[in-house]
């Protein structure tokens, strides 16, 4: 399929992961079999998981002390930078042409500019009356839902706008409120839902005020100059923020999520990965394939991490319903967000100790609000509703490798990463582990002795991440194979990007960039960031929202 | 720490599963049995087979039924940490006072707005209204 591959190349039908020995991959569709194993399996997990009780009182014994809540979405935003399918497997019931990734690409913000000014003018603002040449991203106002001010609101939300539809149909409020049914953004997903988009809009801001500091250096390029010029500082901001963005997931997102262990390994100057698909050091440009055992596998954990409620800023507390309603295609009419969607982000990372958010502790549990059946309607004959069920046949129909063979193959090539692990080296402790938590709350799944024992000697990849996660590391972060699989996967897609492969400081790639476009370092006063914290407070800096009301920081 | 409260995602399952409880006949509208729950497991276990998807805070470790009767008056008195708690939120100004998503369908697709002025009369009303209404 198209953008995919798989972890250590196709796997052998023998290792391929299988519901009561039957491949999905050879079995005719609908694979009403798989689909009643999964539905089962994911009501098990509907039972709440008993953590451990943290010794600091003040938090939730459910939540993770270390990993504040903006990670799971930039998580998420991660996500959106390396995979893009029409379609998912799950609703579309197998491999298939709908089903291919798009992103080829990984981790050069397509998912923030799309083409660029000329191939996705939408999402860009007008530099100059003429419109021969735009450079900053699109931002839209907030609203305020009493005292409308005469000057305005600021921009502050994503861009969002009304359209009239040839098919006569018309989410307006008449005489009310216009629907703003499209979201002006490169990637329809970095609207999902408020916290997405607030995300989204954080880092417009922070392109933004790149494109001003590089303004301020860059010269008079004379009248007849003006478009090149244009597109040299839209370039240079744009490589500047793929410079931080990459210093940032190495540095702060892979250590919070990744086993320390893995980390250590992954971290270092040109790792030796075991699953790289190229025999060159790079891959070609626009030759990328994400495995499915990180895109349907291993990577879906982020869900487990969305909290049930979110305090979005020092007044507004909404619940998870409420927060994954709020984007044009669910709530057009009241739109754009207003002041209670407005994240102040140090509810949402750590920044000068503050107390943010935690996300959820990791483990084969989800939040209520990801059961919400308008959001995640049932598909099939299972009635199923939510995201974890459409998570498990995912990976279920993605003719995955199965945790067996994964970690044969692992030890095979690189005993010594999982050698600390009896989860993973003892096949039939790991099996009595499975089984024993399966049996522990049967009831819920109405599971079947033949479905514990499937599932314990074959467990679902997404299930099986997220059930490490808990055993190995008491939720707090990925175990052992979970962090080899999104560190082979995120790391190599760094490792196969020219610019962030040179290693350094951020401030020695900063001033290569520049050089390549000017002939000074343009972006001198960039300090160095390699936390989200950081990000924001340089954002707040440059964009000049020290004082902003609503807050920002 | 602001008490949790009790979050339900999918209302109309949970008013379904609410007349299943008081009638005895199945308004899920599936195989599954729904005798009224003898403790907060059950409960849970019957959430969850309704796909309810309820958030069930920790502190709760009993449950308990009241069968309303047409000739009786029930009051049910909410705890006064409860109310403090709330009042103590809305105090504070800005504070948005949650109402579940359903409203909205109800008042034409538009958020409800409750003005700064009339949060605490709002919640006063909808105190006096749940704690004596029948829900059918």
């Amino acid at each position: 399929m198209p953008g995919f591959r798989h972890f250590f190349g196709t796997p052998a039908p023998s290792q391929r992961f299988r519901a009561f020995g039957v491949d999905p991959l050879a079995s005719p569709s609908p694979n009403a079999e798989l689909r009643g194993l999964m539905h089962r399996l994911s009501r098990r997990m509907d039972a709440a998981i008993k953590w451990r009780p943290h010794q600091v009182q003040a938090t939730e014994c459910w939540e993770n002390p270390f990993i504040p809540s903006g990670y799971t979405y930039l998580l998420q935003f991660v996500a959106h930078d390396l995979v893009h399918s029409a379609i998912p497997i799950s609703v579309a019931g197998g491999l298939g042409g709908g089903t291919a990734n798009a992103r080829r690409t990984p981790l050069r913000l397509e998912t923030l500019y799309g083409s660029g000014p000329v191939g996705s003018p939408h999402i860009y603002a007008l530099d100059a009356p003429n419109d021969d040449r735009r450079t900053k991203l699109r931002l839209g106002r907030m609203r305020w839902k009493e005292n409308e001010p005469a000057s305005g609101c600021p921009f502050r939300d994503i861009a969002r706008t009304p359209a009239e539809n040839v098919t006569g149909i018309d989410r307006s409020i008449a005489g009310v409120r216009i629907a703003l049914t499209e979201a002006l953004v490169a990637d329809p997903r970095n609207d999902d839902h408020a916290v997405m988009s607030q995300l989204t809009a954080l880092l417009a801001l922070l392109h933004n005020g790149l494109v001003d500091i590089i303004r301020r250096h860059e010269g008079n390029a004379g009248p007849n100059g003006q478009f090149g010029a244009a597109y040299r500082r839209f370039l240079c901001a744009r490589e500047a923020l793929v410079a931080i963005y990459h210093n940032v997931l190495r540095d702060d997102l892979m250590r919070r999520v990744i086993h320390p262990a893995i980390y250590a390994v992954y971290r270092e100057p040109n790792p030796d990965f075991i699953a790289r698909p190229h025999s060159a050091e790079r891959f070609p440009t626009g030759a990328w394939e994400i495995p499915l055992e990180f895109s349907h596998g291993a990577f879906r954990f982020g869900h487990a991490m969305v909290r049930p409620e979110y305090q979005i800023n020092d007044l507004s507390l909404h619940d998870l319903n409420n927060t994954l309603e709020k984007s044009s295609v669910n709530d057009p009419a009241n739109m754009p967000l207003d002041e209670t969607w407005m994240v102040q982000w140090s509810r949402f990372f750590e920044i000068n100790g503050s107390t943010p958010n935690l996300s959820r502790r990791i483990g084969p549990h989800l939040s209520d609000g990801l059961g919400n059946d308008q959001i995640f309607p049932a598909f099939d004959e299972t009635e199923r509703v939510g995201l974890l069920y459409r998570d498990l046949l995912g990976g279920g129909l993605a003719g995955m490798w199965s945790v067996d063979a994964l970690i044969a193959e692992i030890n095979r090539r690189r005993p010594q990463l999982i050698a600390a692990s009896r989860l993973l080296t003892d096949r039939a402790w790991r099996v009595d582990q499975l089984r024993e938590w399966l049996v522990s709350g049967q009831v819920y799944g109405a599971l079947t002795d033949q479905d514990i024992e499937t599932l314990s000697n074959d467990p679902p990849l997404p299930f099986f991440i997220l059930f490490e996660a808990m055993q190995q590391m008491d939720g707090l972060q990925l175990g052992l194979l979970g962090s080899i699989i999104v560190s082979e996967t995120i790391f190599g897609a760094l490792a196969g990007d020219p610019q962030s492969a040179g290693g350094g400081s951020l401030v020695d790639r900063l001033n290569l960039i520049s050089r390549e476009f000017y002939l000074t370092n343009v972006l001198q006063e960039i300090p160095e960031i390699s936390s989200m914290a950081q990000l924001v407070e340089f954002t707040t800096e440059i964009a000049g929202l020290q004082q902003a009301v609503p807050a920002f920081l | 720490m602001a008490l949790e409260r009790m979050q339900v995602t999918n209302h109309e399952r949970w008013g379904n599963l609410v007349k299943t409880w008081s009638t005895g006949k199945n308004y899920l509208d599936d195989d599954n049995e729904y005798p009224i729950p003898t403790s907060v497991e059950e409960f849970k276990e019957q959430l969850a087979k309704a796909q309810v998807f309820m958030t069930v805070p920790d502190r709760f470790t009993k449950v308990k039924f009241v069968e309303q009767e047409l000739d009786t008056i029930v009051v049910r008195l909410p705890p006064a940490m409860a109310i403090a708690d709330s009042e103590e939120k809305l105090s504070k100004p800005g504070a948005t006072y949650p109402l579940p998503p359903f409203y909205k369908r109800l008042f034409n697709g538009l958020d409800p707005v409750i003005p700064e002025a009339e949060k605490f009369k709002v919640h006063a009303e909808r105190i006096g209204d749940y704690t004596i209404s029948y829900c059918a």
